[in-house]
């Protein structure tokens, strides 16, 4: 074999030529390379790929390739180098091919990708549409056969779950609401993100889920899905920003903030403390937490929503979660809950709201919201909390119906 | 999914009860924002809030410095929202820029489904400008079609401004209650020509405005009742006593009354029972019903 060349035949037996550079960049030529030390003359079948696909997959495996070349590829096209460089284990070529299938793909919601990626709408309703959105995160597909009509992508399962390797968690939601066979995908795709356990088997059944990737679903606007997940009875671990939170152990924490005369008296000659969590409670559950350094706050509230018992600072986040509340009020005058919720109260309500199905009149008035007493003035203004109430507000009411779907008298392995 | 959410006295725009703070619109742009999509909402209470980042005036003293940029937000989605029927601004000094850009907004809306507004409760900084008020109101009053409660007593409209009101109110196709009356124990300051012309105004639509408020000793009540003791047309009548004046107030009322509508003495006497248990209440105020149908 020349030296510097290595030659490829593709599915319909043409020849396609790559450099020694580039076929070492490829697992299986290289194995090929080293194991049999093949001649010149000697051609490396590749059946399960076309001459075309082959000879971009060679180029971009090459020194001098850049990413701008695959601005010109449809969808399809990616695909198919995807499920290419898969079969080749060509490490680099595949993250350039799921990098722009991605980039292509990130930021829009289920109409616009159902219209770039060209699917066809086969559900048989709006409500099985907007459940497919508006479901768990982490709903798996059924375990008995599916049998759907068209495949979401011209290639193979694996292949097209790899092309969505580098598609945002907010998208892969976006893309259950396509058509069935695109459900069926993202589903097997956000399971495959969402709930993978090192040194276990990914989950197929929801009591299969131990672990989930808090970090992921809050980045992606959907902390809500930790309140859905609290309902998993199996589940073990919620990771995220370096740490890993012990769920169980979340359940027994006394979140109840016991009144410290001194502290009290403290606070009304200085600045209103609008921590949510402190003292024996911020010890208690930080001591579920594992990792180096505090934990985050968005992790701590995604615990609380997650797993958290009884009250905290007025709010009933286990009742909450239930989602059998018709009316909470939390005006911090009539209930007598001191300063209110303040802004953290605010983003834990946000995390537990959306899963709150019965839920039709809620109280906020008197709670510093925002972080500033009302009459004096004190505290910092931040509008974390009250942002994150009207990005739980952001939802059609057609998801009701949906929600109900959460509810946790339905068996989850409905969901 | 939530259909009443409560969010009155928050600061949400930084600011205190005595106007001090850094303005910030970046919350109620967030509610603003949601309301673009939510289709639950029925209720929404942004009470006492300083939206506009002042507050009430103490002593002639206006406190804060006012900007739009929180209400024009919320302008902008109500233009929008299809599904709010309360917006409970009450208590936050929006002004005449204020409401002129609500009324603006909901007057281009196809689908606005607000059914009521209580504009009491405003500061007095803006008397001087309150009679602008009256033009995008009354515009507003007569393009929609979901407004049935009207709370407008505070305002120092003047004859002008009643008169533009009393255009709107013509061509009103829902507004059922109409309240003139004042929350502060302040006279709604309007004269004999605007009376006229508004008095003038409710016969014309009497037949969807089932209900005026007005303090009893304003010339406007006198002519409301001159006018309905002919027609009979309201349903309801409510005159709002202040209970400083309560006893006798009332008493002049159901003697007014009684000479406009010639109503047996009998009528009036429940009329001076609830005025003495207010008063000893301490209530602000209370409204007489006086049915017309009872002549």
């Amino acid at each position: 074999m020349a030296e510097g060349r290595v030659r490829v035949r593709g599915r319909e037996g043409e020849e396609v030529v790559w450099s020694r550079k580039a076929a070492r960049r490829a697992g299986r030529l290289t194995n090929w390379l080293d194991d049999l030390g093949p001649s010149e003359d000697t051609i490396f079948p590749v059946q399960e790929t076309c001459a075309t696909v082959l000879r971009t997959l060679g180029a971009m495996c090459d020194d001098d390739w850049s990413a701008s070349c695959l601005d010109e590829c449809s969808l399809t096209q990616l695909a198919s180098l995807i499920e290419g460089a898969s079969n080749l284990l060509a490490e680099q070529a595949l993250e350039y091919a799921q990098t722009a299938f991605a980039c292509r793909l990130d930021g829009k919601c289920a109409n616009e990708l159902r219209e770039l990626l060209g699917a066809l709408d086969d559900f048989e309703s709006d409500e099985e549409r907007v459940a497919a959105l508006a479901e768990p995160a982490f709903t798996l597909n059924s375990p008995m056969p599916q049998h759907t009509a068209a495949s979401a992508l011209p290639v193979n399962d694996d292949a097209a779950e790899a092309a969505l390797g580098k598609v945002d968690v907010g998208t892969l939601i976006e893309l259950k609401g396509l058509n069935r066979a695109w459900r069926a995908l993202g589903r097997r795709a956000l399971c495959s993100r969402l709930c993978r356990r090192e040194g276990h088997a990914d989950p197929r059944q929801l009591h299969e889920i131990t672990e989930l990737n808090l970090e992921l679903l809050i980045e992606a606007g959907r902390p809500s899905e930790a309140a859905r997940a609290g309902r998993l009875l199996h589940l073990e671990r919620l990771t995220g920003y370096g740490f890993v939170v012990d769920v169980a152990a979340v359940r027994n924490v006394d979140l109840v903030e016991e009144e410290d005369e001194e502290e009290e008296e403290e606070e009304e000659d200085n600045e209103w403390n609008k921590e949510l969590l402190r003292g024996p409670a911020k010890h208690a559950l930080c001591s579920c937490v594992t990792g180096e350094g505090e934990p985050p706050l968005k992790l701590l509230l995604g615990a609380i929503a997650c797993a958290g018992s009884g009250e905290i600072r007025g709010i009933p986040v286990e009742q909450m979660r239930a989602g059998t509340l018709t009316h909470l009020n939390l005006n911090s005058e009539e209930a007598q809950h001191g300063y209110g919720i303040g802004p953290e109260g605010a983003m834990l309500l946000a995390f537990v709201l959306p899963v709150m199905g019965s839920l039709t009149s809620l109280n906020l008035e008197n709670n510093q919201l925002c972080g500033v007493d009302r009459v004096v003035g004190r505290g910092t203004y931040t509008a974390e909390g009250i942002t994150a109430i009207a990005d739980a507000l952001r939802v059609n009411s057609s998801l009701t119906q949906v929600l109900a779907f959460c509810h946790p008298e339905v068996p989850l392995v409905l969901l | 999914m939530v259909s009443q959410l409560g969010l009155a006295y928050n600061l949400l725009c930084g600011i205190d009860e005595n106007g001090r703070g850094t303005y910030t619109a970046e919350g109620i742009t967030a509610i603003a924002d949601a309301l673009h999509v939510n289709s639950s909402l029925t209720s929404l209470d942004l009470e006492n809030n300083q939206l506009c980042g002042v507050d009430r005036v103490v002593r002639g003293t206006y406190r804060g410095t006012y900007t739009a940029e929180g209400i024009t937000a919320i302008a902008d989605a109500l233009r929008i929202n299809g599904v709010l029927t309360k917006c409970k601004l009450k208590e936050n000094q929006l002004g005449v820029t204020g409401w002129t850009a609500i009324f603006n907004a909901l007057c281009d809306s196809p689908t606005s489904k607000i059914v009521e507004w209580d504009l009491r409760y405003e500061s007095l900084r803006f008397a001087s400008l309150e009679p602008e008020i009256a033009k995008p109101l009354a515009e507003y009053i007569s393009a929609t079609g979901s407004l049935t409660s009207l709370s407008i007593g505070d305002y120092n409209l003047g004859d002008d401004g009643v008169e533009a009101l009393s255009i709107g109110l013509k061509e009103s196709k829902s507004l059922a209650t109409l309240d003139l009356s004042n929350s502060y124990g302040r006279m709604t300051k309007f004269g004999p020509k605007g009376a006229a012309a508004l008095a003038s105004a409710i016969a014309v639509v009497a037949g969807s405005l089932t209900e005026v408020c007005s303090d009893p000793q304003t010339t406007f009540s006198l002519y409301l009742l001159r006018q309905y003791a002919s027609r009979f047309m309201l349903t309801s009548v409510s005159l709002c006593l202040l209970a400083r004046s309560s006893t006798s107030a009332g008493m002049t009322l159901a003697r007014r009354v009684q000479s406009h509508w010639l109503m047996p003495f009998a009528s009036i006497a429940p009329l001076r029972r609830c005025a003495s248990r207010t008063s000893n209440a301490c209530s602000p105020c209370f409204h007489a019903q006086i049915l017309a149908c009872c002549a």
